[in-house]
């Protein structure tokens, strides 16, 4: 599909067209994917991913840039943490599994064992959680489902779900002592 | 939370949020005033709040971990990584300018570059420099990176798993130990330099492409002798974690020293697996206490007899047999003495001449037989629980009844009465009813909340107390405790333990001479001493029991005395008994449980007597004491003769052929397991509804059939198997529903099946097989079937001994249906996808020579 091919559907999307996500979806998580993959794998030696570097980089690669707006990019974005929510809960399943010996060609996995806590296992505690709080009230999930996943910023939150700023900042500041809570709960 | 709550909370809590901190928590309280679970709700958010201010800013990416990818180490340039753990990784890397050279660079992990860290890493380097052998992967250099963290530099091997390889190029059992043989040469060369590794298991040995054997990883090898004493501290202290539970010898599991037989050990593991297709032991949790109970506490089966690949298992059966289990021996002394011995009982057996092991005291038991009795286990308590819910239900009615009018006459006794039932009666009712853990704990509970809410009415009734006291040890019973049928909750069990305790601590402290207090305290004592062990902590366990001892010693009351025999029992138990994890001290088990059997001598307390002669029994057969051990079970076998109950009577003259198996005395094994099988006759035919009798029997008849089929006595076994179907068909027909049995029913008509064609009766072989396959279809079509059970059916009929009896399109539509049902990238569904692989392989006409299934196929 050609890049003016999807900055058309994603102008139709920012013109209320919820029915081209379908068409965006698979393209988006395609390049997403990749990217993280070759971020993760290779190119950027000691460093860990950014997500908005690789959001934005998916949206450089997909889009003409050529007279889209910042409410597309936001859009675009809005889609995209969706999509980041799953790319990097795999990478952190995969690390734990490693961890616990599932790789069948790592050589010394049980060493892992040495070390009590691991970030990958809080990631796929927060997503669980994540999930709990998506049956309370999806408007706040999706809020952290954009902002902590997505990497976007209060203001593209704001643009990519139709509500305004200071609801995004309350909403995020309920979500996040709930979720607080109910990590600490565990 | 209803919607409509929740609605509730974030409008108060945003509202909160907008005023000054300070005046939040007045402000919720007087609006949620009347509303203690909004109030409660929204005053934990904004604490939550105020503690979660830098909470997820770094954003979820910054959770993975950190990639050493194209960095410059020394000469060296990472390409990719190819093993982690905790302290570092391996990455192949290479080498850049003149001599351009891939290598395998194992690095210290950031942060992980102190102490015993850098030590052991220096240790593996150490020892991987004194070693220079054709098969094992060698060092090439060494260095410190650019931010001073330490690495080393292997030879690069590009090969695959030896199990993987194997699989991968379908290598004949033949071939296969002639790679092993190899892989022995390696181990050995490393011994003559005092190097044991410690962690030997297949991903540690690759195979390259040409068919050469590199052994890899002495990460946490250790130089026999050179160990300072700190770092042996050190080492045993992390040694219960630094290893393969599937590969792990008895002793490592254990915490005890480790020699070269650990890796003898380890290498009988591989080869198990090399030959059956998969490992000798499963476990479930991977839980330290688990994998020492199995590792070094039940017998491996033969890898004959759970054989992935019956053809496999034909070739296998004998020698081989013999030769694994020897190897995989518990007592270290019992083993082969050294890996030139182990590798030479396999040429001998290369060369078809007599290997030298000697059959142990290996009794076979299907894995399949206690796999599947889960699956209907599970099924039966679910059915339990809907009839036990009912049962709370009118309860409950008749419970609010008897509130309201407790409330209205203010009758405190009958509160308390109707908690007593609810703990006693209640309780006690449906205590024995399989799948009854989680109605027994909302008894319990309910019974608690009355007895709490009684004693804040009248604080210092010594009577009430002890009821609440009673009641928390109940609660932590059906939580946690490990003797009886509970919900897993250990931690929740230790904290209702504590709270009898608290309270047996209060009374005894108001009134020392409160006896039954006491025996309150050490019952409390006893039972935290029972969980700790659970949860890995052996020897904690021990001060509780000896704390419980002290509360109870001296008193002169049959209930102390009787606990006090307990408390020294499970002392026993932890300090040295083979059946669970214990701190290996037989000397001081026995000690221990002298004096407990001395106190059931002196109360005349015939079953307890007979129960603690056993356990010494056990004691003795654990170490090595055949003797003496037949001595202690004769006398409780007489004991349990004289008794009414005669269940134990079956198990002690089974544990006294074991006894004597294990001597090597297979003909007095027989006899005891003969009246083992005729106690359970005579339980059959005294209560022919019992069907618990009936499966004993069973057991017992299969022991000795087991023991004879091992001695390849077919001729005499086979009846016995006959009968177990026999007994098993019409119950199996009179309880159509009764899932369990009717999946033993056809594990063992299968089974039976198997050895039938073994000894080539095909006629027999084929009926007892057609039904088998018929019952097994049966439970894998049935609603609410499970993966597993689509697993075992495909089993079945993919390794079905008969000619043209399964169907292969069959088997792979139900290999495929268990495997979509298994979580991706779980053992199981690997280990399915392989099978099915190998199965579809064998069955496509144009990958080699006509396979067995495909000629059987086409030749009906």
């Amino acid at each position: 599909m050609s890049s003016e091919k999807v900055t058309q559907l994603l102008s139709d999307l920012a013109g209320g067209n919820r029915a081209v996500v379908d068409e965006l979806t698979p393209l988006v998580y395609h390049e997403l994917k990749r990217i993280a993959g070759s971020q993760l794998r290779s190119e950027r030696p000691g460093h860990t991913l950014q997500a908005t570097a690789l959001v934005n980089e998916a949206y450089l690669k997909l889009i003409d840039q050529r007279g889209v707006s910042w409410q597309n990019r936001a859009h675009f974005f809005g889609i995209a943490s969706q999509m980041m929510r799953r790319i990097l809960l795999d990478y952190a399943k995969a690390a734990r599994r490693d961890k616990r010996g599932g790789g069948a060609h790592k050589t010394s996995l049980d060493e892992a064992l040495v070390v009590a806590e691991d970030r990958a296992s809080d990631l796929v505690r927060i997503d669980e959680a994540l999930t709990r709080l998506e049956q309370l009230d999806p408007r706040q999930a999706k809020v952290v489902e954009h902002r902590f996943f997505g990497g976007l910023t209060v203001e593209e939150t704001a643009e990519a779900m139709g509500i305004s700023a200071p609801t995004v900042k309350r909403e995020w500041a309920m979500a996040r002592a709930w979720l607080h809570r109910e990590l600490g709960a565990e | 939370m209803t919607p409509d709550a929740w609605t509730e909370v974030k409008r108060l809590f945003h509202a909160a949020l907008d005023l000054p901190g300070p005046d939040r928590l007045a402000y919720v309280r007087r609006e949620a005033a009347g509303n203690a679970t909004l109030l409660r709700e929204v005053e934990s958010l904004l604490a939550a709040e105020e503690e979660s201010t830098d909470f997820l800013d770094a954003g979820a990416a910054d959770y993975l971990p950190a990639s050493e990818i194209g960095r410059r180490i020394g000469p060296y340039q990472i390409i990719e990584e190819i093993g982690a753990g905790g302290m570092g990784a391996v990455y192949l890397a290479e080498r850049t300018g003149e001599f351009r050279q891939r290598v395998a660079l194992k690095l210290i992990r950031p942060g992980m570059d102190s102490g015993m860290f850098v030590s052991r890493f220096h240790r593996e380097r150490q020892i991987l420099a004194a070693l220079d052998h054709p098969n094992i992967a060698r060092l090439l250099d060494g260095g410190a990176a650019d931010d001073g963290r330490p690495y080393f530099v292997m030879e690069h091997v590009d090969g695959k798993p030896l199990q993987e390889w194997c699989h991968a190029h379908a290598v004949p059992t033949g071939e296969r130990l002639r790679l092993f043989l190899d892989v022995c040469g390696a181990v050995e060369y490393a011994h003559q330099r005092l190097v044991v590794h410690r962690d030997l298991k297949p991903a540690n040995i690759l195979v390259t492409e040409d068919g050469t054997v590199k052994l890899l990883d002495f990460g946490i090898a250790k130089l026999l002798g050179s160990e300072t004493a700190s770092e042996t501290v050190a080492l045993t202290e992390m040694g219960g974690h630094l290893m393969t539970p599937e590969y792990a010898s008895p002793e490592q599991v254990r915490g005890l020293p480790v020699t070269t037989a650990t890796d003898i050990y380890s290498l009988g593991v591989i080869l198990f697996e090399l030959l059956a297709g998969r490992l000798p032991y499963a476990f479930e949790t991977r839980s330290a206490l688990e994998v020492e109970r199995i590792v070094a506490g039940t017998d491996p089966p033969f890898p004959s007899a759970v054989a992935a690949v019956p053809a496999m298992a034909r070739q296998i059966t004998g020698d081989l047999d013999v030769i694994v289990l020897k190897a995989l021996e518990k007592e270290p002394a019992r083993r082969y003495q050294s890996v030139e011995q182990f590798a030479a009982d396999i040429r001998r057996h290369l060369e078809g001449a007599p290997i030298l092991a000697r059959p142990q005291t290996w009794r076979y038991r299907s894995g399949r037989f206690v796999r599947r009795n889960r699956i209907a286990v599970g099924a039966a308590v679910l059915v339990v629980l809907s009839l036990t819910g009912g049962l709370i239900a009118s309860l409950w009615q008749a419970h609010i009844a008897r509130q309201e009018r407790a409330r209205a006459e203010r009758n405190f006794d009958d509160v308390r009465h109707l908690a007593q039932s609810f703990l006693f009666d209640f309780h006690d009712r449906i205590k024995d009813l399989p799948g009854s853990t989680d109605a027994r704990n909302m008894v319990i509970q309910t019974a608690l909340d009355y007895l709490r809410r009684l004693s804040q009415e009248a604080r210092g009734n010594q009577a009430l107390s002890r009821d609440l006291a009673e009641a928390w040890l109940r609660l932590g019973d059906v939580q946690g405790n490990p003797y009886g049928g509970n919900r897993g909750d250990t931690a929740g069990a230790v904290g209702s333990y504590k709270e009898a305790l608290a309270i047996g601590d209060e009374l005894v402290r108001r009134q020392p001479s409160d006896n039954a207090a006491r025996v309150y305290l050490a019952r409390a004592h006893r039972s935290i001493g029972e969980i700790l062990p659970q949860e890995g902590d052996v020897a904690g366990a021990v001060p509780h029991f000896r704390a419980g001892i002290a509360a109870v010693n001296g008193i002169p009351t049959a209930e102390a005395r009787l606990e006090l025999a307990r408390c020294y029992e499970m002392l026993g138990d932890v300090l040295g008994h083979g059946g669970m994890a214990n701190l290996s001290d037989p000397a001081g088990a026995r000690a221990a449980y002298e004096q407990a059997l001395a106190l059931h001598r002196q109360a005349g307390a015939k079953r307890g007597t007979a129960v603690l002669l056993m356990k010494l029994g056990d004691i003795e057969v654990d170490g090595g004491a055949g003797e003496p051990a037949l001595a202690h079970y004769q006398e409780a076998a007489g004991i349990f003769e004289s008794l009414p109950g005669r269940r134990e009577i079956g198990m002690i003259h089974r544990k006294l052929g074991g006894a004597y198996e294990a001597l090597g005395r297979d003909d007095d094994a027989l006899r005891e397991y003969g009246r083992s099988a005729a106690n359970g006759r005579s339980m059959m035919d005294a209560d022919p509804n019992n069907s618990q009798a009936r499966l004993d029997y069973i057991v017992n008849l299969k022991t000795r059939a087991d023991l004879l089929a091992k001695r390849k006595q077919y001729a005499e076994a086979l009846p016995l198997y006959r009968e177990v179907l026999s007994i098993l068909a019409p119950m199996t027909a009179a309880q159509p529903g009764n899932l369990m049995l009717r999946g033993r029913y056809s594990d063992m008509l299968l089974y039976v099946g198997d050895l039938l064609a073994k000894v080539r009766q095909p006629a027999e072989a084929r009926r007892l097989y057609t039904e088998g396959l018929r019952f097994a279809k049966q439970l894998a079509d049935r609603a609410g079937a499970t993966p597993d059970d689509w697993k075992d059916y495909a089993n079945y009929l993919i390794d079905c001994p008969i000619p043209g009896l399964a169907n292969p399109s069959e088997a792979v539509a139900y290999a495929r249906r268990a495997i979509d049902g298994m979580p991706a990238g779980s053992p199981e569904r690997t280990e399915m996808e392989h099978r099915l692989d190998t199965f579809q392989k064998n069955l496509d006409p144009d990958s080699g020579p006509a396979s067995r299934v495909r000629r059987e196929g086409t030749s009906k």
